[in-house]
């Protein structure tokens, strides 16, 4: 057997930092080279994300994808479509609820990788907004018809409603999780649309919900997402570019991004954060298109900053007030 | 010269001082007496051989000079972890001032520069502590290039990263004699191997330490290796395997007597944990026996560690909540009593084998 020398050992560290950066970039440049699917986001899907970890050392920006389950607000809600049979056909062996469950008790299951496909602006999340309207209207209907003593509680029960109405109108992500399965072309054959379904990489982890308090829910298996493709999406230099130039020609600009801690106190833009009915979202608003590719990762292919407009019911109002946003903003800026 | 690593140069050197030290107690004894010849012979021979392996390794002499080794190790330790650090934050910091395509080849650059750079020190540092230092900078550099890439390009995570770092881990523990590489590199596989186990059992990569089971093919891999590859010209570095192997499969047994919810099997939890229990101290017996049959320090110990641990566990599980907590510690006190008899008692009986 050759002995082995210094000259191997250089030769192999190089061939091996060579062949693993190689066969990363090769990995990129096949992601991108087939376009899965290409999806404009809107300010209620993305927000801009800045790292604080690491002492806040960790500069980088990133654009984070929200997802949620339909009628749900937040993304570990399970959606409904997420029951037993589902979890059998994407292939988890379920203990039957009676006898083994009583046997064995409760005991974590593992995730399965799946796909799973999400839909943008899509009919998941119209028939969201009809239950949560049609909600509205029977709450309304059952406060009319309630006696006197649960008018309160039925009043609540009406605000919560108009509550939730308006996130679903107005602040919620309209990009919902609505399918999950083990092929990821057989999913793209069910769902060929892809502006507007998305195909992503996650796992599925059944749960035994069982509520012995007298609960309305009965025993059941449901299944819970968790996205493993990066949802934080990395902002590249040229797009962060947008945002520094218009903090350089105008700190006071409604228009730019900036980090909320060391926005200028007395400026507009302060004035307009602290004040209850607004937040950091509702100010900087953004667009994006984003694209994923043949391996399901996506990558930003533009961003773009929506000026916050202030809320108005009158006709051609949004227009208008656009434009008093800018003025305002150039006015500052001349200054 | 005889001595192809550090390691080796530095143990024929204290094999020499203890020599010497014996040979002059058996001289004053009246044991023992050499001829001046004999006596100059040895002695030219002893300080050639010390004066080369000196100028070549930088081996310690005397105990004076092994009191700053080890100081020097220690520095070189923290040195290399805190430049480590410090090539970690410094991409943080500066990161996003670059373009894509600079930050690629900010990257690769700093991978194979700092790889280069160690490479070409290992020849000039004689004692090996800058080249420690080197090389964790170096293997923290491309640590940072992979993951830093899929940052960059929003890859999703993979376990096949683990791969690439535990083979440049190992190739420089194993031409740098760096054991504290050949732990970074084992850590990685372990990774690696149990991930993988767990993605053959149809689970996602990355909850593989939700099922301890799958860190036991990682553990035999460990323990076996050392016994088909010959290590005798890196001193320590068969212990090290050893002892993660033994790490890695004791520890998730331990887990799994207390929590056997979290096992493969569908059995009542009771009886998983009990089984494991059984499991446990088999093992950790097996690892005794074994530690003192083949002379291996760090199995014996290692087997003892778990052994007691496995021992009190269910002490605590059989007495805790009734007993008064004096007798219960007494009860532990006179059971490690009870323990170093048994242990005296085998030494005994090997000493005994081997007079005869």
């Amino acid at each position: 057997m050759m002995a082995w020398k210094r000259i191997h050992t250089l030769l192999a560290g190089l061939a091996l930092i060579v062949l693993t950066n190689a066969v990363t970039l090769f990995g990129v440049a096949g992601n991108r080279n087939n376009i899965d699917s290409r999806v404009q986001l809107g300010a209620r899907e993305v927000r801009l994300d800045r790292d604080y970890s690491f002492q806040g050392e960790d500069r980088s920006v990133t654009l984070e994808m929200k997802w949620r389950a339909p009628g749900a607000t937040y993304s570990y809600e399970s959606p409904d479509w997420l029951d037993e049979a589902k979890l059998r056909e994407l292939g988890f062996d379920l203990p039957s609820l009676d006898r083994e469950m009583k046997h064995i008790g409760w005991r974590p299951m593992q995730a399965k990788e799946v796909f799973i496909v999400l839909e943008l602006n899509g009919p998941a999340y119209f028939e969201g907004l009809e239950q949560a309207r049609a909600k509205v209207e029977r709450e309304k209907a059952a406060l009319e018809a309630a006696p006197e003593d649960a008018r309160e509680q039925q009043s609540r029960n009406l605000e919560d409603a108009l509550d939730r109405l308006k996130s679903e109108e107005n602040e919620l992500t309209r990009l919902l999780a609505v399918d999950a399965g083990l092929d990821d072309e057989a999913l793209r054959a069910k769902y060929p649309n892809n502006k507007t379904y998305i195909m992503v990489r996650g796992t599925v982890q059944p749960a035994y919900l069982s509520y012995t308090d007298g609960g309305s829910y009965p025993q059941q298996w449901r299944g819970y997402l968790r996205i493993t493709t990066v949802t934080n999406i990395y902002v590249p230099l040229q797009f962060r570019r947008v945002f520094q130039e218009l903090l350089t020609s105008c700190p006071n600009a409604l228009f730019w991004l900036p980090d909320p801690m060391v926005v200028e106190p007395g400026s507009e833009l302060r004035r307009l954060m602290d004040t209850d009915t607004n937040s950091f979202d509702d100010i900087v608003r953004l667009q994006a298109t984003v694209a994923f590719g043949k391996h399901h990762e996506p990558w930003l292919e533009s961003l773009s900053i929506v000026p916050w407009i202030p809320p108005c019911s009158e006709p051609d109002c949004v227009a208008q007030a656009r434009e008093q946003v800018r003025e305002q903003a150039r006015a500052r800026c001349r200054r | 010269m005889n001595a192809s690593t550090r390691t080796e140069a530095q143990l024929r050197a204290d094999e020499i001082q203890v020599f010497q030290r014996e040979l002059k107690r058996l001289e004053s004894e009246g044991v023992l007496a050499l001829e001046t010849a004999q006596r100059d012979a040895v002695q030219a021979h002893h300080a050639q051989l010390l004066g080369q392996y000196e100028k070549a390794w930088d081996i310690d002499r005397d105990i004076k000079s092994r009191q700053l080794s080890l100081g020097m190790k220690a520095a070189s330790f923290l040195g290399a972890l805190a430049l480590a650090a410090s090539v970690f934050f410094l991409f943080l910091r500066f990161w996003d001032q670059f373009s894509t395509v600079a930050q690629v080849v900010l990257l690769l650059t700093a991978s194979i520069g700092s790889f280069v750079f160690t490479w070409w020190l290992q020849r000039r540092d004689a004692s090996g502590y800058f080249t420690k230092l080197a090389a964790m900078v170096a293997f923290a550099c491309f640590v940072l290039n992979i993951s830093m890439l899929g940052t960059i390009f929003n890859i999703t995570p993979t376990d096949k990263a683990l791969l690439a770092w535990a083979t440049l881990a190992f190739l420089f523990a194993y031409t740098c004699d760096l054991r504290l590489l050949q732990a970074a590199g084992i850590l990685c596989l372990i990774g690696f191997i149990s991930a993988r186990t767990g993605t053959w059992g149809g689970i996602y990569w990355l909850d593989f330490g939700e099922r301890p089971e799958n860190f036991f093919p990682a553990a035999f891999a460990l323990m076996l290796f050392p016994s088909f590859v010959d290590h005798r010209r890196f001193p320590g570095f068969a212990a090290l395997y050893r002892i993660f192997g033994l790490l890695t499969l004791l520890l998730p047994v331990l887990v799994l007597a207390n929590w056997g919810a979290s096992s493969y099997l569908r059995w009542d939890a009771d009886i998983i944990e009990g089984c494991y229990q059984v499991i446990g101290f088999v093992a950790s017996g097996i690892a005794i026996y074994w530690g003192i049959r083949k002379q291996m320090g760090e199995v014996f110990n290692t087997g003892t560690v778990f052994f007691v641990i496995f021992l009190y566990t269910k002490f605590y599980d059989w007495w805790w909540e009734f007993m008064p907590k004096y007798l219960f510690f007494l009860i532990l006190g006179l059971t490690a009593i009870l323990f170093l008899l048994v242990i005296r008692r085998l030494r005994g009986a090997l000493l005994n084998k081997r007079a005869a």
